[in-house]
């Protein structure tokens, strides 16, 4: 018996440390959401992966894995921003864009516009709407994740939908040659109503 | 429309349960502004997803997890634990080297312990921590020595740590050198993605002689941790 232990153990470990590794591109994702920096992102994910790895022995529940990684990367930004801002309100803090419009244009328009839109969301909101609408987390993982109240949870989603919104109007306003992705946004959309 | 924006936000999120998900999607059915609004709220969503889907971590990497590894890992270990090498405890136990080497790491499983392999690593400019990682990997490589047991061991450095490994920033340049001399069983190890962030900068790294360069930090200590080597912060 003991030696079964000893190898679920062992398995256990080499399966958390392939996960961690997997889990690299989601969070590089998330933190590009939040940073807007693809190299200060890439900088904050091997930060949290190898938090995560010299933690692993904490994780007591498989389940609670994607809760556990965002919230040492939460940590990981949370503390680059009170290194490198010390003096801002981290819930305001509003990021620039790295990306320069030229470019990104040629890549895919719409997409600069919301990316821009959300660069220009305070971080509080910028976090929410993140870890809702990219990795669809629930509510409560977020709130756990932030260490906020659900209540708080929503209210800072619903201001974050309606900037990005009113942001997102505007910034298609301003750029009338956008390609539209109404197109797309309604097929996507068309498939969100039918999962559902 | 008789729901609120958070509800009509619930909804598109799949946060509504039971009644109140019953009452909404009938609400739905016969009312336009909260269909528009629905609509909004999921075009949005779908607009933020599509605008993140393609991004790519600048530096593309291949996973040095591969089942061969774990497959090893997994069979040298119960080869280990059958004759006897390893004992029954093997529940994670930080400061277990800490306490038999007198040092200060955490972060040490006795698993790995019992297979002799350690991974260092070192990952910001700070004096004091280079002399503790040398001193701890030194303690090791002693202690194996006097007992004439076998040892592996890498000191692996990116950001800020890669200056441990630079000739013209570490205060520690000799005793790199000498540790490298002295014990063929520990190997030096820069971060490719430190090394790169430098030439960036236009600086030149000057790693000491035998530093090698390794794949980034994370790679390398992912792989080593799959293999089952113990992984030490300092």
């Amino acid at each position: 018996m003991a030696v079964l232990n000893v190898f679920k153990l062992a398995c256990r470990k080499v399966a958390l440390v392939k996960r961690i590794e997997q889990s690299r591109s989601k969070l590089y994702r998330m933190a590009l959401a939040w940073c807007h920096d693809p190299m200060l992102a890439d900088d904050l994910v091997q930060e949290a992966l190898m938090l995560a790895l010299q933690k692993i022995h904490q994780l007591n529940n498989d389940a609670a894995f994607n809760g556990w990684i965002y919230t040492i990367l939460n940590n990981v930004w949370l503390g680059y921003l009170r290194k490198s801002r010390p003096t801002e309100d981290i819930d305001n803090i509003i990021v620039a864009d790295s990306a320069s419009p030229e470019h990104e244009m040629l890549l895919v328009q719409i997409d600069f516009v919301v990316r821009s839109a959300m660069a220009g969301l305070p971080n509080a909101q910028r976090q929410v709407v993140s870890l809702v609408d990219l990795d669809g987390l629930s509510y409560s993982e977020v709130a756990n994740i932030l260490q906020l109240p659900i209540g708080t949870v929503m209210s800072r989603l619903n201001r974050a939908r309606k900037a990005l919104s009113s942001s997102i109007v505007k910034n298609r306003a301003l750029y009338p040659n956008l390609s539209s992705s109404t197109e797309k946004g309604k097929f996507e959309q068309k498939k969100l109503r039918v999962v559902k | 429309m008789k729901f609120s924006e958070d509800m009509v936000n619930a909804y598109a999120d799949g946060e509504l349960q039971g009644s109140e998900k019953s009452e909404f999607e009938i609400a739905l059915m016969n009312d336009a502004d909260l269909q528009s609004a629905l609509d909004d709220v999921l075009q949005l969503k779908s607009e933020i997803q599509n605008a993140y889907k393609n991004v790519r971590e600048p530096v593309q990497r291949q996973s040095p997890v591969t089942n061969y590894r774990v497959a090893s890992y997994i069979g040298l270990f119960l080869l280990a634990f059958s004759s006897g090498w390893i004992s029954g405890d093997f529940v994670h136990t930080p400061h277990a080297i800490s306490t038999q080497m007198g040092m200060s790491t955490q972060a040490v499983s006795a698993d790995s312990a019992a297979l002799n392999k350690y991974i260092l690593h070192i990952g910001t400019h700070d004096n004091v921590k280079f002399k503790r990682a040398l001193d701890e990997a030194e303690a090791l490589l002693v202690k194996s020595q006097n007992n004439n047991s076998l040892i592996e061991l890498e000191v692996i450095a990116n950001a800020g740590g890669l200056n441990l490994f630079r000739d013209n920033a570490t205060p520690y340049s000799k005793r790199v050198k000498h540790l490298i001399e002295a014990y063929p069983n520990i190997r030096f190890i820069a971060c490719s993605n430190a090394i790169e962030r430098l030439r960036e900068k236009g600086i030149e790294p000057n790693l000491i002689n035998a530093v090698h360069q390794g794949p980034t930090a994370l790679d390398q200590v992912v792989m080593r941790m799959s293999e089952g080597w113990s992984y030490i912060k300092i």
